[in-house]
């Protein structure tokens, strides 16, 4: 019982930080209907900027967040305007577009595993290797924090869709793209902002996953399909769906990994995409893509 | 002075050309047929040298040849990108891979049996996931990428993450791939007749009407499923049997070297950057992406960049010219009649 | 050019299509209701989403209040007073009412503004006041049409172009939208109307348009054109004998 409280809870943490990985993913699905493939690279891109603070400047991957989504953000809006801008407008090619984030990831890709080669890193902050006892349930404090950090980030998140104007235009826009431009949101501002925002979202998760998942470059293309599968299960393009399809995927694998054998725990993944697939015919989104 | 000459060698080249060569260059089997037989006689360079790199690269031209083809029988005809297409390359490797080590029966002999596992796998597959479309379906495929790279990881049957070790062959070794490069252009010539065969068949009519639009395509009366599943098994056939081939030449069969996303990535880009949907587009492609790996192989030498420029020619070729180069050539009628096959 | 709204050889089209409004002016007074009628096809949804800019004019210019607007993008056409309510229905289903009003008002940068127009529409629409909270996509399709013209009080734009207001409607609830456009009008706010049921839009309006083949036939009084005969015949929904 003890065992199954405690894969839980840190099952729940994960969850999280997942949520946070794929909050970005969802938000510039739901926007533009652009899926990204590229959005587990740009993580992998947070995650170096906190590994190089944390080795070059001691700075706590923590506090590293907003550093690490702003140089996101800024590798984001430069991507968008060289590569998205042009196709953004237009929502038929989905497909090609799709290729193209295939082309952007290999790109970054390359490039991070050219200088930083796919050696296994991670943050070591002073926490990583702490952990606190509530009983006998036994939390590591790296999990703990992340899980916690992500959390409010998320709800963070929420509040701004929720409530504010711009958080409004943004979902006026991602459903219905004409109507939103004759209330007189300027749609193509509001692609820019949110794929500047999606990707923040990637670099500030990137951060966390500094600390409790090893990493490398070329580590994304496992995570695409993790990724594919916590949205699928929500509902792409919602921010809802996403935190529970990841909060159920990832208890779900945690316990397959403590209670069968860790090596199978990422299937869980992959075949509920294909559950899914099955089960709902139509089509793995929320939204249909036209 | 130089200069000039070679102009006046290139005019005359020119006016040759225009002569007699607009009949090569406009008939459809000349060329082709001629490229068959140099290729075939190639080997035979083997006696005046050692060649290996050579025929290495002309081999390896086959196999993707073999595999952007197979592929644009879903993906360009049928409108599905499957970016987990190397699944059935594997199947296929380890297939053959397995009874060689097992029962000692050489891939050459059960390499068309391992397509025809693949097909079936391909036929199961396709029933599942190509229900959906779009972007739903890269997804899919991407999964079903992993999910075989995970399984084939575990499985300690056939090796785990070590796979196995296949036997050399014992011939020397200027002729030790001569084998496989026959087998691979037999192969190579079948994946593209059989791509120009249901190019102008009813059946790849309705498979290019189904990607257009499948609920059309179901009113005027095509079984839409069927279709889609036998093209995708069709598809995967040629690929798993290249992979038999593949693994006997590798001498090696691994997850990491067959489970890769990086080889479906190049399936996908040849045939787009050749020009996705027509027959000679995948060859093209295959060509000119050979040409630029071993090019930038030879002036950047990392591998960790060769993932750079994929992406960034996958990139340039979908932003400016989408219907690759026989796809653009052919817009503008400049396209000469010998790659027009359809 | 003291008017309104001036069209000048206005030519659009689809894609590489061909051209569907063809070499079309027209102008538009302040507090003017125009009707635009013609059979299908005549280019009449066009010509508005060219005026909004979401159809980018082929060649041609436009002018609102002087102002060069045929290049411009539709978000910027709007807010600088010309609202086009679409076919489709113009809400967005997946977001509750106030979060509609909210958006109807997005283009107001005066928060105090926006409130109180905010305010102004649900005097007009009760309804919409006792349903704040509700999906917008879930409430009847007469609430869903207050909703629509809610966004004609909110913003005051200084024209609205209105495409097809009935189409799909039941009869009740196109009785229910003209009185909207009626109100709308009778506001001060000048109205290109295109509506498919004719007469009943040329009663609402001032003056009727009747375009054909994406070209203006010709611009008379609304009732003149409800008099006359042979029009009637040609395009107020009377088979064509000849």
């Amino acid at each position: 019982m003890i065992e199954f409280l405690q894969v839980l809870i840190l099952g729940i943490c994960l969850g999280f930080v997942y949520a946070l990985m794929v909050s970005g993913l969802t938000l510039i699905f739901g926007v533009m209907r652009i899926v990204n493939l590229a959005h587990p690279i740009l993580i992998i891109c947070g995650a170096f900027v906190s590994y190089w603070l944390f080795i070059l400047i001691g700075l706590d991957p923590i506090l590293s967040i907003p550093i690490a989504g702003l140089v996101v953000a800024a590798l984001g809006v430069v991507i968008y305007k060289l590569i998205f801008e042009r196709n953004a407008a237009q929502q038929t090619y989905s497909e090609m577009t799709v290729l193209l984030t295939f082309g952007t990831a290999m790109v970054i890709d390359g490039i991070l595993s050219f200088v930083f080669h796919n050696t296994q890193r991670t943050t070591s902050p002073s926490y990583a290797t702490d952990a606190i006892f509530i009983g006998d349930i036994f939390i590591p404090l790296a999990q703990l924090y992340s899980g916690l950090v992500s959390s409010v980030i998320i709800v963070g998140l929420a509040v701004f869709l929720k409530y504010s104007d711009f958080g409004i235009a943004i979902r006026a826009t991602s459903q219905n793209r004409t109507s939103a431009e004759l209330v007189g949101v300027n749609v193509k501002f509001v692609c820019l902002i949110s794929f500047g925002i999606g990707c923040a979202l990637a670099g500030a998760a990137g951060a966390l996953v500094s600390f409790i998942f090893s990493f490398f470059p070329s580590r994304h293309w496992e995570w695409i399909a993790i990724m594919m599968s916590l949205v699928v299960l929500g509902g792409m393009g919602s921010l809802k769906g996403a935190v529970i399809g990841a909060i159920v995927l990832s208890v779900v694998s945690s316990m397959v990994g403590a209670f069968i054998s860790p090596a199978w725990s990422t299937m869980v993944f992959f075949l509920s995409l294909f559950l899914i697939l099955i089960i709902r015919p139509k089509g793995l989104f929320g939204i249909q893509s036209d | 002075m130089v200069s000039n000459q070679t102009e006046l060698i290139m005019l005359g080249v020119m006016k040759i050309l225009k002569e007699k060569g607009s009949f090569l260059l406009n008939n459809k089997k000349i060329i082709p047929f001629l490229i068959l037989i140099v290729l075939t006689g190639l080997p035979i360079i083997q006696f005046f040298g050692n060649y290996n790199y050579l025929i290495h690269i002309v081999l390896f031209s086959f196999l993707y040849i073999t595999m952007s083809s197979s592929w644009n029988i879903i993906g360009g005809y049928g409108g599905f990108i499957s970016l987990g297409h190397n699944v059935f390359f594997g199947i296929g490797a380890y297939f053959s891979g397995f009874i060689f080590v097992r029962y000692g029966i050489s891939p050459f002999i059960t390499a068309l049996i391992a397509g025809l596992v693949a097909a079936l796998f391909g036929f199961v597959v396709g029933f599942i996931t190509l229900r959906v479309k779009g972007p739903s379906y890269i997804i899919s495929s991407i999964a079903l990428l992993m999910i075989f790279r995970i399984l084939f990881d575990r499985w300690e049957l056939i090796g785990g993450t070590h796979g196995m070790t296949l036997p050399h062959n014992t011939f020397p070794v200027e002729w030790s791939k001569i084998p496989h490069y026959y087998a691979l252009l037999l192969l190579m010539v079948l994946s593209i007749y059989l791509s120009w065969y249901i190019r102008h068949s009813k059946f790849g009519l309705a498979l290019r009407s189904i990607s257009h639009d499948e609920i059309k395509s179901a009113v005027t009366g095509i079984n839409v499923k069927i279709i889609k599943v036998t093209a995708y098994a069709l598809s995967a056939y040629f690929i798993g049997a290249a992979g038999a081939i593949w693994g006997d030449y590798l001498t090696y069969v691994r997850p990491n070297i067959f489970f890769i996303i990086l080889i479906a990535a190049n399936m996908v880009l040849m045939c787009i950057l050749g020009g996705k949907g027509t027959v000679t587009g995948p060859i093209i492609g295959t060509i000119v992406m050979i040409f630029f790996n071993e090019f930038i192989l030879a002036y950047f030498g990392a591998t960790e960049l060769n993932i750079f420029f994929t992406g960034f020619l996958m990139i340039i070729t979908l932003m400016y010219f989408p219907e690759g180069i026989v796809g653009s050539l052919k817009k503008r009628k400049l396209l000469p009649g010998f790659l027009d096959w359809g | 050019m003291n008017s309104l709204l001036n069209i000048n050889n206005l030519t659009a089209g689809y894609g590489y299509g061909p051209d569907i409004v063809r070499d079309f002016s027209l102008t538009l007074n302040k507090s003017e209701v125009k009707c635009i009628i013609g059979p299908n096809g005549a280019g009449k949804s066009t010509l508005l989403k060219s005026i909004a800019g979401i159809l980018k004019p082929r060649s041609g210019e436009i002018f609102f209040d002087g102002e060069k607007i045929s290049e411009k993008e539709a978000y910027q056409i709007m807010r600088l007073g010309i609202c086009f309510l679409p076919q489709e229905r113009a809400i967005f289903p997946n977001l509750t009412v106030a979060e509609n009003l909210r958006m109807c008002a997005y283009s107001i940068k005066d928060k105090k503004v926006a409130e109180a127009r905010i305010k102004e529409a649900i005097e007009m629409f009760p309804v919409l006041g006792q349903r704040l909270k509700q999906i917008a996509g879930t409430m009847s399709g007469g609430q869903q049409q207050q909703l629509v013209y809610a966004r004609a009080f909110t913003i005051k734009p200084k024209i609205i172009m209105i495409d097809e207001p009935s189409l799909g409607l039941a009869p009740s609830l196109v009785e229910q939208t003209f009185n909207h456009i009626t109100q709308i009008a009778s506001s001060g706010i000048a109205v290109i109307l295109v509506e498919q049921n004719a007469i009943r839009g040329l009663e609402t309006a001032g003056y009727g348009v009747v375009m054909d083949l994406g070209k203006l036939v010709f611009e008379k009084p609304a009732k003149e054109v409800l008099q006359d005969q042979s029009l009637r015949e040609l395009y107020l929904g009377k088979a064509l004998e000849k």
